[in-house]
């Protein structure tokens, strides 16, 4: 049960990362994840993940909630489950949160879930850039693009 | 250990017939010995006899080589050369080298106190410091100094610390576990397929030597990355030194720096601006904010977390009898289970009852454009920067134009120091990458080869059936690269220590830091050092290892100030007995001038002066001109000792 990042996301963002803001492999993993929850793109782990975490850091645990929020209200949509079923979003979310605060608060499957955000927002990046970034200042310019182009979040 | 190089005898070489006895009538030797020896005296042979005596390296030599040290005049059936050493100011060892022309062979005699050996057979104690790759730490050019700190030729100065310390045996060690290895493999035959293991094996062995070549050139790489970036960096300033100095551009120069000062500071704090709302995912998506105002919204009206405690439930099954009193039996036990499964255990309540908490007191997010304000305030800060560079750019691009020819020069090494770095970086680029689909033995990248060797290796094992042999090997190697890891590392770290107290004490009005030892002596701050200055820190440098812990070892240096110029030789001369203990320098007459002097004056007078030459018709009136005292002589040759003979030698007779 760990955080996860396509074993090429290291090398594709070699070239602007180790310096603000994305000074670690969590900051990498957040812009991805936050352009997964956004573009609404949810990807299954394969082979090609690999571990780098099993907690929020500490520059992030201020908004693990609102990170875990984020994710529980796309996968609820996702799953086209309906708000009035008590039943379900209440078995939804004992699926994926586990409230142990030495863990990231998440089960196993809830981490697959954020990972699986992580990795489609990894590749939606890759679709819309055409080669790995080579500067911080246009990289962070066409991905507030992109963000603003996905639009709303998913409605629960 | 102490080892001093106390004299050489001649006979039958090139070289003329002498003998050399630095040993003085009081058993000292001199701090240090200044040889000086014309072209054609023979300083070459003389070099190359005393190294090969004191490392046996001539056993090895073909015949071709042996021959080319005999006399071409009058070609002898026999010569030789006699090295005396004394260890530890006592004991005494002669190795005595018989060249047999005729056969092209050298043998070797070794005396060590009462002990005669008919062959090079150094006693154990000293065995390994006259090891030849030791060896090379003692007998050098002065060039050799200054290339551990420019790293431009082969010299490895990491290497020369593995080299002092032994430590080449851990290689020595690695290299027999991987030869026992692949012998095994080989004795073993393979448990099926003869010739698809014969070509493993020799795919194996390119493989690794390919990727021995690619790490080698990528530690090269970086090295070389480094430098040029420093001397990117020095140029560009001496750029503006000079330009603010020229009144014509003096004014637009200054402007266009200080705004890309300004301009840089700008960028700096947009990323910083950036870096410090980036966490909060309410900012960055700002959507998020009424989704999850929504969810909030939701989990209340479905009443998650429930009021009730699941542990209340779970007590509850286990209870005689139910809170309304009745008897708790198997149909109400799961009945209860069932709704208590329904229920969130009491670390989700806490989540979520904290997630709603948070959601409330958050300001509302939603249509909040802070981030994308941030970034456009950081494309405008770095169009500025941008722009900025241009203009400065322009400006040299004028000064160039308007025939400023310190300025065309310096951007045209600029220009060749950018095309040097792109080809570095692409190359880098290459080889520091992750392996990736596609990748052959034309590629470039280190973990492609570092995967496939290992993936063979575990084949061939498999194939021959010695996994479990390889994984004891592995496990070996693995211990040996640890131990030879941690030791460089402690070791590395004594040497700079060392030689940073010395170069405070020596250099203390032009002071120079040790940073760190790779393929070159890295200096702190120094884009780069005068090459008087990487003199000093190289001598300093392989003194600190051949006299420091105790030990000592005669220094052996051909030219030791050869391309220094006057200054230079001076700070040199200065410095030198303040680091060796014994010195001994081949110098031509044209070395002597501003070297010699400060030498004799800052060793205390303690330095033997000799002067070597060969008798012929052209140096007969020479000697007789010089006078001086004639320490010993031949037929062939002839050596002066003394200060007069040695400064009145002229420099013509280098001619």
């Amino acid at each position: 049960m760990a955080f996860k990042l396509h074993t090429e996301a290291r090398d594709w963002f070699k070239k602007i990362s180790g310096s603000e803001p994305l000074n670690t492999l969590f900051d990498l993993y957040h812009i991805c994840l936050t352009l997964g929850l956004a573009s609404k793109r949810f990807e299954s782990e394969g082979d090609s993940m690999d571990e780098f975490m099993d907690d929020f850091t500490i520059r992030y645990r201020p908004f693990q909630s609102l990170m875990i929020g984020g994710m529980i209200a796309a996968v609820l949509a996702r799953k086209g489950i309906s708000v009035s079923d008590r039943c379900s979003v209440a078995q939804e979310i004992g699926r994926m949160v586990s409230g142990d605060t030495t863990r990231g608060d998440l089960t196993a499957d809830g981490f697959r879930e954020l990972n699986g955000y992580a990795l489609g927002g990894f590749n939606y990046l890759r679709e819309n850039f055409d080669a790995p970034p080579q500067h911080a200042v246009w990289f962070l310019s066409r991905y507030s693009q992109l963000l603003s182009e996905t639009g709303a979040p998913p409605k629960i | 250990m102490i080892i001093e190089l106390i004299g050489w005898k001649s006979k039958g070489l090139r070289a003329p017939d002498i003998e050399v006895k630095l040993e003085r009538s009081d058993s000292s030797v001199a701090c240090v010995t200044l040889i000086q020896m014309p072209n054609g005296t023979g300083k070459t042979t003389t070099l190359n006899c005393l190294r090969a005596a004191m490392d046996g390296s001539a056993e090895s030599w073909d015949a071709e080589k042996v021959k080319s040290f005999g006399n071409t005049d009058t070609p002898p059936e026999f010569g030789s050369f006699i090295a005396t050493l004394r260890i530890n100011h006592s004991k005494r060892i002669v190795i005595e080298m018989t060249f047999h022309f005729v056969e092209g062979v050298v043998t070797y005699r070794t005396t060590a106190g009462s002990k005669i050996e008919d062959n090079y057979c150094p006693p154990p104690e000293v065995r390994r410091y006259l090891d030849p790759r030791f060896s090379e730490l003692l007998f050098f050019d002065g060039e050799l100094a200054n290339d551990l700190i420019s790293g431009e030729k082969e010299t490895n100065a990491g290497h020369v610390i593995d080299t002092f310390y032994g430590l080449y045996h851990l290689a020595d060690l690695k290299r027999k576990a991987l030869d026992s290895f692949q012998d095994h493999v080989r004795q073993a035959g393979p448990a099926k397929g003869a010739a698809q293991s014969a070509r493993l094996i020799g795919r194996i062995d390119r493989f690794r030597s390919k990727l021995a070549e690619l790490e080698e050139q990528t530690a090269t790489s970086v090295e070389q990355k480094k430098r040029l970036e420093e001397e990117s960096r020095r140029i560009d300033s001496a750029i503006e030194t000079h330009l603010l100095q020229s009144t014509q551009f003096q004014e637009a120069e200054q402007i266009a720096r200080d705004r890309k000062e300004l301009a840089k500071t700008r960028v700096e704090k947009a990323f910083h601006e950036i870096d410090k709302i980036f966490p909060n995912p309410l900012i960055l998506h700002p959507f998020l904010t009424k989704s999850l105002g929504e969810l909030a919204d939701n989990l209340d009206k479905l009443k998650l977390p429930e009021f009730t405690s699941r542990a209340f439930f779970d007590e509850l099954i286990n209870e005689p009898d139910c809170v309304c009193d009745r008897p708790m039996n198997e149909a109400a036990r799961a009945a209860v289970k069932r709704k208590a499964d329904l229920i969130l255990g009491d670390s989700i309540n806490g989540f979520l009852n904290s997630l709603k908490r948070t959601v409330r007191t958050c300001t509302d997010y939603s249509g909040n454009t802070e981030f994308a304000k941030a970034v456009q305030e950081l494309v405008s800060a770095d169009d500025d920067l941008s722009q900025s560079q241009s203009a400065l750019d322009d400006i040299r691009a004028q000064a160039a134009a308007a025939g400023d020819e310190e300025i065309s020069r310096q951007r045209r090494k600029l220009e060749e120091i950018k095309g040097r770095l792109e080809i570095i970086d692409a190359f880098l680029e290459e080889a520091t990458r992750p392996t990736r689909t596609g990748d052959d033995e034309q590629c470039k990248c280190v973990d492609f080869f570092k995967k496939r060797v290992k993936a063979m290796d575990v084949e061939l094992a498999r194939l021959s059936g010695t996994l479990d042999r390889k994984h004891r090997t592995d496990c070996l190697i693995s211990v040996i690269d640890d131990a030879y890891n941690r030791s460089h590392l402690v070791l590395k770290g004594e040497v700079i220590s060392r030689a940073n107290e010395q170069l405070a004490q020596i250099l203390k009005y032009n002071p120079v830091e040790i940073e760190d030892i790779g393929r070159c002596v890295k200096l702190r701050n120094r884009g780069g050092a005068s090459m008087g200055q990487n003199l000093s820190v190289g001598y300093v440098f392989l003194a600190g290892l051949l006299h420091g812990g105790g030990n000592q070892f005669p220094l052996v240096v051909d030219s030791p100030v050869g391309a220094l110029d006057d200054i230079a030789r001076r700070n040199l001369g200065q410095l030198l007995p303040k680091l060796v203990k014994q010195m001994v320098a081949f110098v031509i007459p044209s070395e002597r001038q501003w070297f010699a002097d400060p030498l004799a004056e800052s060793s205390g007078g303690d330095v033997l002066f000799l002067t070597h030459l060969r008798i012929n018709e052209h140096t007969k009136d020479i000697i007789q001109r010089l006078g001086g005292r004639a320490a010993c002589t031949s037929e062939s040759g002839i050596v002066l000792e003394g200060k007069e003979p040695f400064f009145a030698l002229g420099e013509d007779v280098n001619e």
